[in-house]
């Protein structure tokens, strides 16, 4: 690990490629698009060829215009020498190839965005376009300050882009209409769709250790949470290990609950269309009182840690990296790293990823999220709206429908963690790009020839068979893409349709811009303690009276109301 | 000397020793546990095996830290933001202080300057509206922000005031007699009668700058220009959103890399701790007498 | 001499201009924004452009089933802080003047106001490690003498009495210091007299050393009363966790969360103008009190 840190930091990067950014979802059904992993050539001009058509959205501004705009970053951002935000391989390619130069107003840590998107708007600081949430959107149309995009979309969006807006059948796209006017377009991300499903993830050799079967129900989970946290699973007859890891965050990264409420077919802050026909919140439902018996029953036995109320996500990484915590739902990519952290620290651990479970063992859907949660929405009087369009068609254009090969794809990192993807302002990605790379990486491997796989699949291939000739820095791949790879298990879920999606699509409603973020705190503050033994399991049913009371009532009328306008 | 037994006294004053050296410690652990945290390896302090020695001790998280050109920026920035603002404040605060320390008899409105000055220390308009008036101001985004909006310590010059009032009349009055003007008699007198107290509200006002970490964030506009304490704040607490929102491999690596942390708030800490200590021969007299009148 | 000070009372008030030009600027400008109280603000339409909704905003904020909450988490917290503030280097002041060696008695000193400088930022860095149940230090040493682990910074029962225990940690050092210097003033004579009257260290510290600080102790509480709805929120901000909003949530961060977060411009003004109003009202009455008590002006 001493010497090793700067390599795998390399390696990890590259790997961001195909696991970066958060997963968003929402298609009625999951469909693979075949077109994502080995998108169609490129058909635009190449650059620079001669006068650009008038009806080319990609054409070259004569007089290059200027567009405003607002980023959030995090420290994984990483610049060549003399390279940073405002400055780098895209800006170049916007201000050279298409006349756009994109200022940033300001830049702000991830964690800060919110805020200071909120004192921009309110102070009047918008702008050109920016990335925004349902209820800045909302909030922001209310306001008149959007610009609608209903025209501008259909005349600048390349056939590629337009493609990808359609992946899940056009419901994000129906989320950022309001009154028939588009204000928004959806910022797809990659790992979205079906991806974004829950799976279990366990220390194999603990339940081989301790003679345990692979969890086919929920009591299996609970007899291994007992088993992992009682019967000294690292032997080294001291007990400090964990069952089931739980974060504090209860919906968030490793240690989610969202798996194991699923396997009770709760489907908690989603909208499930009840036996009525009506729309009723996932939260709030009899099925989540039951789950949460479960919890608090198996926190009383020791099978929780006691202190996972003020544990987030990263702690639990670092408790699998010390070989304390080796069972809990988590996401897809949680393979890559989390557990990679333990088997550099611990050679023989060994992990499994298996769908999740229900009580009775029957194959259960795990809810997925919207296909997108953020929307990039535009200035109402800007001069240029059809800038932001075109951004994105050019992150397309450049990103995935151009072959490099033989040379490297210039966008991904390299072996110094630079990953000059992520500076595009405008990034639109295919939902399952890594699902079909996966799916052609396992074919090629049982043919033997990768020669024939596109990006990203190739870097797939590549690593996988590093990893097979014994290279164990590509552990995370093969933990990831890998035949028994978290991978595996997002194939079992689309293969067997497995997935639910929240019924509600439309904007965030008045009342839930308004109430939403404090019912969720009640939420997540009465769960938190039921879990705990603080609150009796009564207390469940105060929680609902007080949802309903608090807005939820009024809640579920305005998504009814929306879900009745669509019928 | 004492009428009662020595040998009593000595074994408390013996316990009363050990107790305030033992609290002394206790005050003192925590920055050498995150010392002993960044000099620790990596796995051995997720592991949590690290208390108040090194294990597997190593410079590398300093060499990580020092290489990284947004802290080694931030520093720069929180230097001038320190120098500028403390220049700043504290000539504010002689220039407000003094003439506030006269009576009412001697300036007309005392009372009323007094209520506008402490009346900002109660009431604010909040930082919506502050904003606002910085961007209009095009402050943002400058140091100049940072430095200005803050520019009125109103507890310093309350402090200081204190100290003006209590110093000997006579000195003042022969001075007036000599013919002197009120900024001879600052400048001559009061500002060296009061190092003590000068000296100490200077410190308060370097500890402000140095570790106000909200305002950088609000009106800086990248993070390149965030200061030291800014942009630790983004490294402590920033991370909890990024893992919150996602699942970046990179990311999730840096998230773990508890060292380097540890490494860059004991540096950020370190300037602070060398310089207190010189100044605190001047607190014992520069805060009381601004504080208890006889 | 009379009609110099006259001549030359300009000079005083022309050396406020500076200082009362910032504070203009910077505060009384934006204080124009508590209108937004009063508001459905809308940042499109402006202070101005929004629409009028009189106390709307107040009365959602008392129907608020948390207000009273974090009314209460605000004086409870900030109360015990006050008490603790006052005990505790008040003591310690005592113990160390006990010290007879200069040199240690300035090096204990010197440490245990350190953490004073420490801002927040970085001692929620450092607390959130050292007070883990599981790994921290301070729950080792709770283990070690047989204890169950606290659950500091997750727990309703315990996150209040953290917040005061860590503040007070940080602050003691500093206040301890004033308290030292009241004690330096008390007349030798007192201690003098004592001694020929045969008492022992302790009636002396008794009778003459706390007394003697009395004036500053009834000082120190008063003007603590002005700040009784300050809790804290550099420390909560950096400290709490959704799990401890319950006994946790004071005014400040419950502001800063539906204003800055939650976008409820109007729900936020609202409740930081009444915070204000109140604290204005205390600020007054402990002005008075010291005026009446402790015969002195603050200004």
């Amino acid at each position: 690990m001493k010497s090793g840190k700067c390599n795998l930091l390399a390696v990890t990067a590259a790997a961001a490629l195909a696991l970066s950014a958060c997963s968003n979802a929402n298609n009625e059904e999951a469909s693979p698009s075949v077109a994502a992993s080995q998108p169609p050539a490129s058909s635009a001009q190449a650059p620079g060829a001669g006068a650009p058509q008038p009806d080319d959205p990609l054409a070259k501004y004569e007089t290059p215009i200027e567009v405003t705009t607002v980023r959030a970053v995090n420290q994984s951002f990483k610049y060549k020498d003399g390279d940073s935000i405002d400055s780098n391989i895209w800006t170049q390619i916007f201000e050279e190839q298409y006349g756009i130069k994109v200022k940033n107003l300001w830049v702000v840590d991830e964690s800060q965005y919110r805020q200071k998107l909120n004192i921009s708007i309110a102070s009047g600081d918008i702008p050109d376009f920016m990335l925004v949430n349902k209820e800045e959107m909302l909030r922001m149309n209310e306001a008149g300050q959007l610009e609608d995009l209903t025209d501008l979309l259909k005349q600048y969006a390349t056939p590629y882009l337009n493609e990808l807006l359609q992946q899940d059948n056009g419901v994000a796209l129906s989320a950022a209409t309001i009154d028939g006017k588009l204000i928004g377009v959806p910022q797809m991300m990659v790992n979205g769709g079906v991806s974004t499903s829950s799976m279990l993830y366990v220390r194999s050799d603990w339940m081989k250790k301790l003679n345990l079967s692979a969890p086919k129900t929920i009591d299996d989970v609970i007899k291994i949470a007992e088993a992992f946290a009682k019967d000294d699973p690292d032997g080294n007859g001291k007990p400090d290990t964990y069952g089931l890891g739980v974060n504090k965050d209860l919906y968030v990264g490793h240690g989610s609950l969202t798996g194991f409420f699923n396997g009770y077919q709760a489907y908690p802050r989603t909208w499930i269309e009840g036996a009525d026909g009506e729309l009723a919140y996932g939260s709030v439902q009899p099925e989540m009182r039951a789950a949460l018996e479960k919890l608090r029953d198996l926190y009383a036995s020791g099978g929780i840690d006691q202190e996972f109320a003020v544990k987030d996500w990263s702690k639990l990484s670092e408790e699998v990296a010390a070989g304390k915590l080796g069972l809990a739902y988590g996401y897809v990519s949680d393979g890559g790293f989390i557990q990679k952290a333990s088997v550099d620290n611990n050679p023989n651990a060994d992990w499994a990823m298996y769908p999740i479970v229900s009580l009775t063992g029957q194959p259960v859907s795990p809810q997925l999220n919207d296909t997108a949660s953020n929307f990039y929405v535009v200035k109402k009087g800007s001069k240029h709206p059809e800038a932001m369009i075109k951004l994105a068609d050019i992150y397309l254009k450049h990103y995935y429908e151009t072959n490099y090969a033989p040379d490297p794809n210039p966008f991904i990192s390299g072996a110094d963690g630079v990953y000059p993807g992520k500076y595009q302002p405008v990034t639109i990605d295919p939902l399952n790009v890594n699902l079909d790379a996966f799916r052609l990486v396992q074919d090629a491997l049982a043919k033997g020839d990768g020669s024939q796989l596109g990006f990203p699949a190739s870097v797939h291939y590549d690593r996988l068979s590093k990893f097979a000739e014994g290279d164990k820095t590509m552990w995370f791949s093969n933990a990831v893409f890998g035949a028994k790879g978290s991978y595996s298990v997002i194939d079992y879920y689309d293969k067997n349709k497995l997935g639910v999606y929240s019924k509600f699509q439309g904007a965030a409603t008045t009342t839930m811009a308004e109430k939403g973020a404090s019912l969720d705190k009640l939420e997540a503050e009465t769960f938190t303690k039921i879990i705990m033994g603080e609150s009796p399991i009564g207390d469940f049913d105060k929680y609902v009276e007080d949802w309903k009371k608090l807005g939820g009532d009024d809640i579920t009328k305005e998504v009814n109301a929306w879900y009745a306008s669509r019928k | 000397m004492n009428g009662k037994p020595r040998g009593a006294y000595r074994v408390f004053l013996t316990a009363n020793l050990i107790f305030l050296v033992l609290l002394s410690l206790l005050c003192v652990m925590p920055v050498v546990h995150l010392f002993a945290i960044s000099l620790s390896s990596n796995a051995s302090a997720a592991a949590g095996k690290v208390f108040l020695w090194p294990v597997d001790s190593t410079w590398k998280s300093y060499e990580f830290v020092l290489g990284q050109s947004a802290f080694v920026k931030s520093i720069g920035v929180t230097l001038e933001r320190v120098l500028l603002g403390v220049l700043i404040n504290m000539a504010i605060t002689i220039l407000v202080a003094y003439p506030l320390s006269k009576d009412s008899s001697v300036l007309k409105g005392r009372t009323v300057y007094i209520w506008i000055f402490v009346f900002t220390m109660l009431f604010g308009g909040g930082i919506i509206p502050l904003y606002m008036t910085m961007r209009m101001l095009g402050l943002l985004d400058s140091v100049w922000g940072l430095v200005l909006h803050g520019s009125v310590p109103v507890f310093n010059i309350v402090i200081l005031l204190n100290f003006f009032r209590n110093l000997p009349k006579e000195l003042e009055e022969a001075a007036l007699i000599d013919g002197a003007g009120h900024w001879r008699i600052m400048r001559s007198i009061f500002v060296p009668l009061s190092a003590a107290s000068i000296a100490t509200v200077t410190l308060f006002s370097i500890v402000g700058h140095w570790n106000s970490w909200f305002d950088g964030i609000l009106f800086m506009n990248s993070p390149d220009h965030y200061p030291l304490q800014s942009y630790l704040y983004t490294v402590v607490s920033g991370m909890q959103a990024a893992i919150n929102s996602s699942t970046d491999l990179e990311l999730l690596l840096l998230v773990s890399d508890r060292t380097a942390r540890a490494a860059q708030l004991f540096v950020g800490t370190l300037p602070i701790l060398l310089v207190y200590p010189f100044l605190q021969r001047h607190f014992t007299k520069g805060i009381v007498l601004g504080s208890v009148k006889e | 001499m009379w009609r110099f000070i006259k001549r030359n009372e300009w000079t005083l008030h022309l050396m406020l201009v500076p200082g009362l030009l910032a504070l203009l600027v910077f505060q009384y400008v934006p204080m124009v924004g508590v209108v937004i109280a009063f508001q459905k603000f809308i940042p499109a339409k402006g202070l101005f452009g929004s629409k009028w909704v009189g106390l709307d905003n107040f009365r959602y904020m008392f129907d608020l089933p948390d207000f009273w909450n974090i009314i209460w988490n605000t004086f409870y917290i900030a109360i015990m802080k006050i008490i603790v503030g006052l005990v505790v280097p008040v003591t310690i002041a005592v113990l160390l003047n006990e010290v007879r060696k200069e040199a240690i008695k300035r090096s204990i000193q010197t440490l245990i106001y350190l953490p004073h400088f420490l801002s927040w930022v970085i001692l929620s860095g450092i607390l959130v490690d050292i007070l883990s149940p599981n790994e921290g230090i301070v729950n080792g040493m709770i283990k070690a003498l047989g204890f169950d682990p606290i659950f500091f910074l997750g727990s309703n029962a315990w996150f209040p009495y953290t917040l005061v225990l860590s503040h007070e940690w940080k602050e003691f050092g500093f206040s301890t210091i004033v308290y030292l210097a009241a004690i330096a003033g008390i007349n030798p004579s007192l201690y003098e007299a004592s001694i020929v009257d045969g008492a022992s260290r302790w009636r002396q510290t008794w009778h003459v050393t706390l007394p003697g600080m009395a004036p500053l102790i009834v000082l120190m509480a008063t003007l603590s009363i002005g700040g009784i709805l300050n809790a804290g929120f550099d420390q909560v901000f950096n400290l709490y966790s959704p799990v401890v909003y319950q006994s946790g949530d004071i005014i400040d961060t419950f502001v800063y969360r539906t204003g800055m977060l939650e976008a409820q411009y109007g729900l936020a003004t609202a409740v930081g103008l009444l915070k204000s109003a109140v604290s204005m009202l205390l600020i007054a009455v402990s002005y008075f009190l010291a005026y009446r008590f402790a015969n002195y002006r603050i200004f």
